[in-house]
């Protein structure tokens, strides 16, 4: 059942990619056997950004934790904060008030933008390209001023709390997001321009690091990687949450799962974000901002698990609760552990010039993997 | 399917299956002994077909630890929660990762944090941990004066 | 065997074709913004720019509390942002302080904010009851001792405003 688990003959060369190193974008370690320049195993080794938030979580009140989130994954924080403002939301039966649910939606998609926009330009420079990083960054400082004017902050922007929203909307939000939609809609026809379309880019990515559909569900993929071999896991769609089911969007799906339909689902993902933030700007309904919580949450006994669809994908969060104001034991599902897992698997039989192509496709933060 | 509708397939499946009251999704506690059989059957029986191991993490209580596999079927959309009570001093589970690969990782994140063996598992090593690392960080007893600060 | 080899060749410029002119399409791009360098720059010159720099008003910098002209604040030393802050940023010492009627009352003696430990979460403001603290838009925080970040928040001699329960 297994791939035969490779062995070190005579004449191979084991190199170590990392823990510091451009390609593995952040303190990732791969132990890779070669044979000439032919990849015959990678082997990740982990832990060099570890902080056991997991166990951290466990001393913390369930208006603390959220914040902590924000620095796993820190290209969607937006998302990881929304994940768990809603698990207590659900645990406790709170009902959010209907500007807020607009105003998050709204926000995770920009986040979504901003996280491939910032994926497009790290994957085209770990191919070799330059400018696409400047011009991703020129158009995702756009998406960070307006985080920055909203949530006071860039990054780690802990703007989620349970029941709604810390504070409301700058006033110049809307017409921000409206502007940076109409410049961006403009912009990401030049990404297809410069990048898509160019022949050294499509050699080196099509029909390159190949994902089964069978392997992508088996390897626990989710988000582009996995839509981009056919398998249908949006959570957005599955199981809608706040008010995405009332949304007009489609899941961007591909048959091939080569390194271009992953780089082909990311860039539709996009368009599809705008739309949705389109459909939405105009329309935030007036209202409370927060629903009114206990000053202290205490969750019930018992067991809960939320999911939410993250840039990277299926983004869960498992909490015990023994009913104090802690919880017991937290496990927060990363997908990028999960196809970190499937790296092994695609890259066999490759040169190693395109294991670096392939793990830019796969679109991993480190962060997100150690936790 | 619907809950009882699963509750009763998988009845059928293994007799020797408890279900819990409550929780969003079908909670089945099974006995560790042949889980790998009855793991197999979950993922191949039809009507069942439980393809994505979505989540798979181990739970300490102090008295005795719990494994927990979160199981989705990525054709009918249905989800169910396999718990497996395992003995604290000696704990013990046979893999799942020929059958949902996503687990050899995570097994390795189990094992190595919460001290879980997972046998015939191909390649059980410290995947964050440093090698010589003594102690499983996420068991309620563990204790390091020197690492962790507390408020 | 002929229309099989024009076929090939044919095929074969078009696709030598079809790489050069996606080439070219990209190059034109990256020799526009070439010309047009000065309209699409975004760059911004710090610190030179530091006089211009305005921050944005909810830009989260440092924890701070600010006191009115006659040296007063508005804290009580309730310790709730104490017990709001994830990391244990903020240390309130309290004493006990004789009121006019005679009576003893709690009072803030010194706010301790140890900015090396903060998040910026803006949990703490949050849970100010009486708007006592506030986040700063300064963001320069290096300095060559430590023991500089820990800082005291409110003024030496500053007292609770009159009315603030």
């Amino acid at each position: 059942m297994f791939e035969e688990v490779a062995s070190t003959e005579q004449g191979d060369l084991v190199i170590n990619i990392g823990p510091q190193h451009p390609a593995t974008h952040g303190v990732l370690h791969l132990v890779i056997t070669l044979n000439g320049e032919t990849v015959k195993k990678v082997e990740p080794h982990l832990g060099y950004i570890h902080r056991s938030i997991e166990k951290m979580c466990e001393s913390l009140s369930y208006r603390q934790f959220i914040y902590v989130t924000s620095r796993m994954d820190y290209l969607s924080s937006h998302i990881n904060n929304h994940g768990c403002a809603m698990l207590v939301e659900k645990a406790l039966q709170i009902e959010i008030p209907s500007r807020a649910q607009y105003i998050r939606v709204i926000m995770d998609e920009l986040t979504r933008l901003a996280s491939h926009q910032l994926w497009w330009g790290a994957m085209a420079m770990d191919i070799g390209a330059l400018t696409p990083f400047f011009l991703a960054f020129r158009e995702r400082e756009m998406i960070t001023d307006i985080m920055e004017e909203t949530c006071g902050a860039r990054l780690t922007m802990n703007y989620m709390v349970p029941g709604g929203i810390m504070y409301d909307i700058h006033p110049d939000f809307c017409k921000k997001v409206k502007e940076f939609i109409k410049h961006f809609r403009s912009k990401i026809d030049e990404y297809d321009e410069l990048l898509t379309g160019n022949i050294i880019f499509q050699n080196r990515m099509k029909g390159i690091g190949i994902l089964s559909k069978e392997d992508a569900i088996s390897y626990g993929c989710s988000g582009p990687t996995a839509r981009a071999s056919g398998v249908s896991c949006d959570v957005r769609k599955i199981y809608p949450y706040e008010i995405y089911d009332q949304l007009k969007f489609d899941e961007v799906l591909a048959t091939e799962g080569d390194s271009f339909a992953r780089y082909q689902v990311r860039l539709v993902e996009m368009h599809q974000s705008m739309n949705i933030i389109e459909q939405l700007i105009d329309n935030i309904p007036e209202g409370e901002i927060q629903a009114k919580t206990k000053a202290v949450l205490k969750l019930p006994k018992g067991e809960f698990y939320t999911r939410i669809e993250t840039a990277r994908g299926e983004f869960g969060i498992y909490i015990v609760s023994e009913g104090g104001t802690t919880p017991y034991r937290i496990k927060f599902r990363s997908p990028g552990f999960s196809n970190l897992s499937a790296l092994d698997h695609i890259v066999r039989g490759h040169k190693i010039g395109d294991m670096v192509a392939i793990m830019g496709t796969l679109d991993l933060v480190i962060p997100d993997i150690d936790r | 399917m619907t809950r009882e509708e699963l509750q009763a397939a998988l009845t059928e499946l293994q007799s020797s299956l408890t279900f819990e009251e409550g929780g969003e999704w079908l909670n089945i506690n099974a006995p560790a002994e042949n889980f790998h059989e009855l793991a197999l059957k979950l993922r191949h029986t039809s009507g069942l077909y439980f393809d994505y191991l979505f989540c798979q993490t181990c739970v300490d209580w102090k008295t005795h630890l719990t494994m927990v596999y979160h199981l989705t079927s990525m054709t009918h959309r249905h989800n169910i929660v396999v718990k497996i009570k395992l003995d604290r001093n000696n704990p013990e589970v046979t893999t799942v990762c020929d059958i949902w690969r996503t687990a050899e990782f995570h097994e390795r994140e189990v094992y190595e944090l919460f001290g879980v063996n997972f046998l015939n598992h191909p390649d059980l090593r410290k995947l964050i941990l440093p090698d010589d690392w003594i102690g499983y960080p996420l068991r309620k007893d563990y204790d390091d004066p020197v690492n962790m600060i507390k408020l | 065997m002929l229309a099989l080899l024009k076929m090939f060749i044919k095929e074969y410029i078009k696709d030598v074709w079809g790489a050069i002119s996606s080439l070219l399409k990209g190059m034109k791009l990256t020799g526009y913004y070439f010309m047009h360098h000065n309209k699409e720059a975004i760059t911004e010159q710090y610190p030179d720019n530091r006089k211009t720099l305005k921050m944005a008003d909810r830009f989260r910098g440092e924890v701070v509390m600010p006191h009115d002209e006659n040296n007063e604040h508005a804290c009580t030393g309730c310790t709730a942002c104490e017990l709001a802050c994830p990391n244990g940023t903020i240390k309130i010492i309290t004493k006990m302080e004789p009121t006019p009627e005679g009576k003893k009352k709690k009072a803030i003696d010194t706010f301790v904010y140890r900015l090396e430990l903060c998040t910026m979460c803006n949990l703490c403001i949050e849970a100010c009851p009486t708007d006592a603290i506030k986040m700063d838009q300064t963001f320069e925080h290096s300095v060559f001792d430590r023991r500089l970040l820990t800082k005291k928040l409110n003024k030496p001699e500053s007292k609770v405003r009159e009315g603030i329960e």
